[in-house]
């Protein structure tokens, strides 16, 4: 008989023998008490068929179970026959050394390339105890927007192997993720039976319903799983690790509803640290005060300049104010950020994806409000005296925010005390300076140099 | 690459325990089944 190949474990080993008139493998591999191997069995009718192979196990890391593997005993056990439920709990009570007899699979393994990581950022909740589709209950792997996933491996294009960003220190074992065009079609799916099963209604109600109308339209499409353009459904993004270098600060955005603080926290980090914090000057069409300097309060344009400049999609946001036009170019923000200063930006949600899709690399804090109690105490404070239904509002206000735009947040500060609002923001933001930050991978791949 | 998921996928779709008479009991989901099987149970051992 042959010696084994110097790169198998001592404890794992294959034999090849003659078993009740079939060719089969015989191996061994050394099971912890209650750790499981990493594999997962299905049944084809009679047979128990080692239908995956997990990162991170024993099984894994053996090399001497492969998927497609009919297992016929184990320890002397006949496993033929049995349901994979009693499979399960079988193995679960056993430990080490386990002795399988096996048909090996038919099927010829693809080279065993060694499998790039991806880094994604999920845009969706995932609950796999909710989930009927997915292959094997105790290897799914929950997550919730915004979450960083490393996927490990895409054998399956159904069903990722994957770690959470910070987990993969006490989950020696990947979990099973829905694989993006997977996710794409499920979504695509539901969404055409909400409209299927909407009945008819008539009034009020068709403004809510044209949304949902015009996302009919871009049905999911097979050839375009890879395109991550598909606003439609958000699933995953790719990401990068970036670290901010000392001469380029990267912009902090503070997003959020109106009378949460966002206006408050920026005039604190300009005046408390004025030396590290500065605004992008802002375009406008008014004419210039007395007491007004071009290039430090404004930069003072022509409307033609400035219609000019809207047309080439040079603003990152801008409106119109008494007639006249106001505007934040990409340039103006550009120069901060070669100045070495921090610019701070407070904008509309509809700016950021503008902002995103530029070379400008952002980091976008969304500015949250507190419970309705607590708010209103807030506010109170700050001598207003808001409504109820005012409260209620820019609750509602920051939750669909949060459900529209949360794909483009980088982090969160629930403002429930001004002062404790402006600790964790200033806490974020010096963070960028020690650690780097998950970016989408399309940023540094576009790097033109600011 | 591209032909090999292909691949992958057809067999995958080929393999599961499709049983339509189960899926309408259970109800809510039915709708799905028309492109998306259930795929056949597995467990960790």
């Amino acid at each position: 008989e042959m010696l084994l190949e110097p790169t198998t474990e001592e404890h794992a080993y294959e034999r090849v023998a003659e078993y009740g008139g079939e060719t089969v493998k015989i191996v061994r591999i050394e099971k912890a008490r209650d750790i499981p191997l990493g594999a997962t069995v299905r049944n084809d009718v009679e047979s128990v068929i080692i239908s995956r192979i997990v990162k991170g196990g024993a099984a894994e890391k053996s090399g001497v179970l492969h998927e497609g593997d009919e297992v016929l005993e184990i320890n002397g056990i006949e496993i033929r026959g049995k349901d994979v439920n009693e499979v399960f709990d079988l193995l679960a009570d056993m430990h080490g050394t386990l002795t399988f007899v096996l048909i090996p699979s038919q099927q010829t393994k693809n080279s065993p390339a060694k499998e790039m990581v991806v880094h994604v950022k999920a845009h969706f909740d995932y609950d796999p105890s909710d989930d009927p589709y997915i292959p094997c209950r105790e290897l799914g792997l929950s997550f919730q927007k915004g979450d960083v996933l490393h996927v490990i491996s895409q054998e399956d294009p159904n069903w990722w192997q994957a770690y959470r960003d910070g987990d993969e220190d006490n989950q020696p074992l990947a979990g099973l993720v829905p694989g993006k065009s997977f996710q794409q079609q499920r979504e695509a799916m539901k969404q055409t039976i909400e409209e299927d099963k909407e009945p008819e209604k008539s009034g009020k109600l068709w403004c809510a319903k044209k949304n949902k109308k015009k996302r009919k339209k871009v049905l999911y499409n097979a050839n375009r799983n890879d395109d991550y353009d598909n606003d439609e459904i958000l699933t995953y993004e790719e990401m990068s690790l970036y670290h901010q270098p000392a001469s380029r600060k990267r912009p902090i955005v503070l997003i959020g509803p109106p009378n949460c603080g966002q206006n408050e926290l920026r005039q604190k980090l300009m005046e408390r640290e004025a030396d590290r914090f500065a605004p992008a000057v802002p375009h406008t069409t008014r004419s210039m005060r007395d007491n007004e300097v071009n290039g430090r309060d404004y930069l003072f344009v022509s409307r033609q300049f400035f219609e000019a400049d809207m047309a080439s999609n040079k603003f990152i946001e801008h409106g119109e104010y008494e007639k006249n036009l106001y505007g934040t170019s990409i340039d103006s923000v550009r120069q901060v950020i070669n100045s070495a200063k921090i610019c701070l930006l407070n904008l509309h949600t509809q700016s950021l994806r503008i902002l995103r899709n530029s070379d400008l690399k952002p980091y976008i804090i969304f500015i949250a409000p507190p419970s309705q109690e607590r708010l209103r105490a807030m506010l109170t404070k700050e001598g207003k005296n808001p409504k109820p239904e005012d409260l209620r509002d820019i609750i509602e206000k920051a939750r669909e925010m949060e459900q529209n735009y949360g794909h483009y947040f980088d982090a969160a500060v629930v403002n429930t005390d001004l002062e404790k609002a402006y600790q964790e923001l200033i806490r974020l933001i010096n963070k960028l300076d020690t650690e780097p930050q998950w970016v989408p991978s399309t940023w540094l791949r576009l790097s033109r140099g600011l | 690459l591209t032909f090999l998921i292909v691949k992958l996928r057809e067999k995958r779709q080929t393999e599961g325990n499709y049983s339509p008479s189960n899926q309408e009991q259970t109800g809510s989901r039915m709708e799905m089944n028309n492109t998306l099987k259930l795929p056949p149970e597995e467990r960790l051992i």
